[in-house]
């Protein structure tokens, strides 16, 4: 029963297949790495804040920001611990503010450790967004194009966790009619009775898998040499569009940053926050970048009201 | 054609003197529905090994066997996998991935097809199964029977020409094993697919199956069409092999004094017609007498319990007294709630609403899955070592081991036993703690008719010992049999609740075969043993 209802979430949470959750998986990926390596690599803050808020309504636009305000505190509070941490670490910089025990505590470290944070959270918040984006079949399909053994391996493990956690439920419940429980008694006790129920759990499990290994030989597990997979995803024009731009975006950003445009000096002294025209391009470049998802949603959006 | 030939073949297992499969011979038409039949351990299941040669065990192997002429060692492995495929015992293990789509791509990718031919395939079988909506769902929220159907559908994939299924319904309730039996049959009516099944209930194979192989200590014992089959198990008079014939096929041999081949009814239609000629007046239903329970010693008020809080109710203000001393059966569909129920009762869950009013007792709880159940090595610690370790070896454990007559499996591993030992030891076991209920979970699951004779006189054992018994069961038979009160659990209440024999004449689809047959003259005629004949 409980199963039913986490599979009827998930199931929403798949087929939602709109906007960019209905982009073929190796597109998506290329996107998810992307943000990751801008949002190390460019230090300028007002790059790393339009980041940010994109991504936060990227996550709006997944599930209305569900899963990010159960997080959000908790995400917040690794993020200020960082930012507040690098000054008292780090005390590289020519602008000293005060002293903190006799140790300098410099403007450059402090805004290295703000730019360090939303940098971070970046990477926090777009990994809901990949969660939700990528399911279990998207990952496994990438996996199994580069390899089908691992894809398989993939597959039995998602299999299995849920089955073993069912299983040492069931167990535990009957185990305590016996008077072996791990809710009880002194610590050591439980945890012998722990181990016991776990005895118990590999037993079953080994036992059981005699059974599925015939039923993999008997359905032919190993004839061939490399197995083949079953293609759930095909690219459409759309998915080699976006594809083709976020390719050639990544590419532009990296070598363009690497050339000084959005260039942020921070040590050895903070530098100018304002934008020259070489800074404006690669910021449109930027935004364009991390609105990829938007803009398909939007789209995708537009069409469905015309339809209705 | 012959598609499989068999000549002689014997089977020892490694390390074991007695011969598994004893000199068997049959060879078997291409299209036939052939099911092999016989009590466990005679060999039925090691026979069906042995015709796929990927999971065929080792051991001492004589005599040969040819498909299609040609001796299936020889085979190509590809076409081996491909035109004989197997379904097995258990729905649960047979399950590789944790997709329906994974699931029925991992043959077809075992054999390197292209994904646009699996695309066609399993398409394909899709339509056939009707689950086209499935594709994606996860197979941990599936039902036995559902995981069945997937197991056979991902054998389908391959296009098999013949089917091997060991005891493919053993696990299953009532109406998914009729389903899947169901299912065979179609395939073998509409596609010609030769189908080799063993099964130890015969009642839902005995009408449809082309020929019957009964299966006696590695040896055929009887082979022929079913009903020439039942006529030689009557003319030798053998009373093992009659309690695996339908139960109005084993009524009509008592009634019957000059059985014909073409008379013998299989099934509830045959058995009706049968009614229609014979003189009816001779036959009498026994009295009903029931016994009164009235010390109560559970009261259930308004009982509602769900699993998850955003959930439905599994229980829904379920009411229920259980008396002292009474074998309580409980009775309903799959997920109805039955092993919930059950475990409110054994206090192993708290409702979240209503009232229990108990006396005090002890509860004990045999466990759908006894493998849940063992911890040590051998039969004789998992009795005596009831609880924490304290070594109970005394009086008591003599008698306990006297009165379910184990003393011979003392020394072995409680995982090398069949699934009815294993019962036993788990309610020895939990007998050496003195309960005064004792709650049995579906306890006749991959059960045969055998087996089921030593259940029931267990049960009888635990009532003359004043105990109470209280099981969830899916097999109305053995309910009818073996109990003094029958409750079915529907939408979370209890739907209706009676003495076996007005329990099952007040319903009109849920009850017994022979109720079915014989409402209209004896209604309160539920079992066999409810009717008496008259000379």
């Amino acid at each position: 029963m409980k199963n039913i209802a986490e599979s009827q979430k998930k199931y929403l949470a798949r087929d939602r297949n709109i906007g960019f959750s209905s982009v073929h998986p190796l597109p998506c990926l290329i996107y998810y790495i992307g943000v990751i390596i801008f949002s190390m690599m460019i230090k300028h803050p007002l790059f790393i804040f339009t980041g940010l808020v994109l991504t936060i309504f990227i996550n709006y636009i997944g599930d209305e920001g569900r899963t990010l305000k159960k997080s959000l505190k908790f995400y917040l509070f690794i993020g200020m611990m960082v930012a507040l941490i690098n000054p008292f670490i780090s005390h590289e910089g020519n602008t000293i503010i005060f002293y903190f025990f006799s140790r300098p505590i410099t403007l450059e470290s402090v805004v290295y450790g703000i730019v360090m944070m939303f940098s971070l959270l970046i990477i926090l918040f777009v990994f809901i967004s990949f969660n939700q984006i990528m399911t279990n079949e998207k990952i496994l399909f990438l996996f199994s194009n580069i390899s089908p053994n691992t894809g398989l391996i993939v597959m039995m493990i998602l299999r299995f966790v849920p089955l073993l956690k069912d299983r040492i439920q069931d167990i535990s419940l009957i185990q305590e009619q016996r008077g072996i429980s791990t809710k009880e008694g002194k610590i050591k006790k439980r945890l012998e009775n722990g181990m016991k129920i776990l005895n118990v759990l590999i037993a079953w499990s080994l036992e059981e898998s005699i059974e599925t290994a015939r039923s993999m030989k008997g359905r032919g597990y190993g004839v061939v040499h490399r197995r083949t997979f079953y293609n759930n995803y095909r690219m459409d024009k759309r998915d080699w569009t976006v594809f083709l731009v976020l390719l050639s975006l990544i590419f532009l950003i990296i070598v363009l940053h690497g050339l000084g445009y959005g260039k942020f000096e921070i040590y050895p002294k903070v530098g100018n926050i304002l934008f020259n025209l070489k800074d404006v391009f690669l910021y449109i470049l930027f935004i364009l970048y991390m609105s990829i998802p938007i803009v398909l949603e939007g789209t995708d959006r537009l069409k469905w009201n015309k339809f209705r | 054609m012959e598609q499989i030939q068999i000549k002689n073949l014997s089977f020892t297992y490694p390390n074991q003197k007695k011969k598994a499969l004893d000199n068997i011979s049959f060879s078997v038409k291409e299209g036939e529905f052939l099911v092999l039949c016989g009590p466990s351990g005679c060999g039925k299941t090691t026979l069906l090994n042995q015709l796929k040669k990927e999971i065929a065990p080792n051991g001492g192997k004589e005599g040969e066997i040819l498909y299609k002429g040609q001796s299936i060692e020889k085979m190509d492995r590809k076409i081996a996998v491909e035109e004989i495929g197997m379904v097995f015992q258990e729905p649960e293990a047979q399950i590789v991935t944790d997709t329906v789509c994974h699931e029925l791509s991992f043959s077809l990718g075992n054999l390197g097809y292209s994904s646009e031919e699996m695309k066609k395939r399993i398409g394909e079988i899709f339509n056939f199964f009707g689950m086209e909506n499935k594709f994606y769902d996860e197979i941990k929220n599936m039902s036995g029977g559902q995981k069945q159907i997937l197991n056979l559908a991902s054998v389908l994939c391959l296009h098999p020409k013949v089917l091997l299924l060991d005891e493919p319904t053993s696990q299953l309730d009532p109406v998914s094993a009729k389903d899947f039996i169901q299912m065979v049959y179609r395939l073998n009516r509409d596609f010609f697919m030769t189908v080799l099944m063993t099964e130890h209930r015969l009642e839902e194979v005995f009408p449809i199956a082309d020929r019957i192989i009964m299966i006696k200590n590695g040896r055929i014992e009887y082979d022929g069409r079913p009903k020439e089959v039942a006529k030689s198990i009557y003319d030798k008079k053998d009373k093992l092999y009659m309690k695996f014939l339908p139960t109005i096929t084993q009524f009509y041999f008592q009634k019957e004094k000059n059985p014909a081949i073409g008379n013998i009814p299989t099934t509830v239609r045959e058995g009706r017609r049968w009614l229609s000629v014979i003189d009816i007046n001779k036959i009498k239903g026994k009295e009903i007498n029931s016994k009164n329970f009235d010390s109560v010693i559970m009261d259930l008020k308004d009982i509602s319990f769900k699993y998850v809080r955003e959930g439905p109710y599994i229980l829904n203000k379920l009411d229920l007294k259980i008396y002292k001393g009474e074998v309580l059966s409980v009775l309903g569909g799959n997920g109805t709630g039955k092993s919930t129920l059950l475990k409110i009762i054994g206090k192993m869950f708290k409702p979240q609403r209503g009232k229990i009013l108990s006396n005090d007792f002890k509860i004990g709880y045999l466990p759908q899955n006894p493998m849940s159940y063992f911890l040590y090595d051998t039969v004789e610690e998992e009795i005596c070592k009831e609880k924490e370790n304290k070594d109970f070896r005394n009086e008591k454990f003599e008698r306990i081991i006297e009165l379910f007559s184990i003393k011979d499996l003392l020394k072995r591993h409680p995982y090398d036993l069949s699934g009815g030992e294993k019962q036993k030891v788990i309610l020895a076991s939990i007998l050496m703690t003195n309960p005064d209920v004792i709650l049995l979970d579906e306890p006749t699951k991959g059960m045969d008719v055998i087996s089921k004779d030593v259940l029931k006189h267990i049960i009888d054992k635990l009532k003359n010992k004043g105990m109470t018994v209280i099981m969830s069961i899916h097999d109305l038979e053995f309910a009818a049999e073996n109990s003094d009160r029958c409750a079915l659990l529907f939408n979370g209440e209890i739907a209706v609740e009676d003495i076996p024999s007005l329990f099952f004449s007040r319903n009109y689809f849920y009850t017994t075969a022979i109720n079915r047959i014989f409402r209209d003259i004896i209604p309160q005629g539920v079992i066999k043993e409810d009717l008496i004949i008259d000379d």
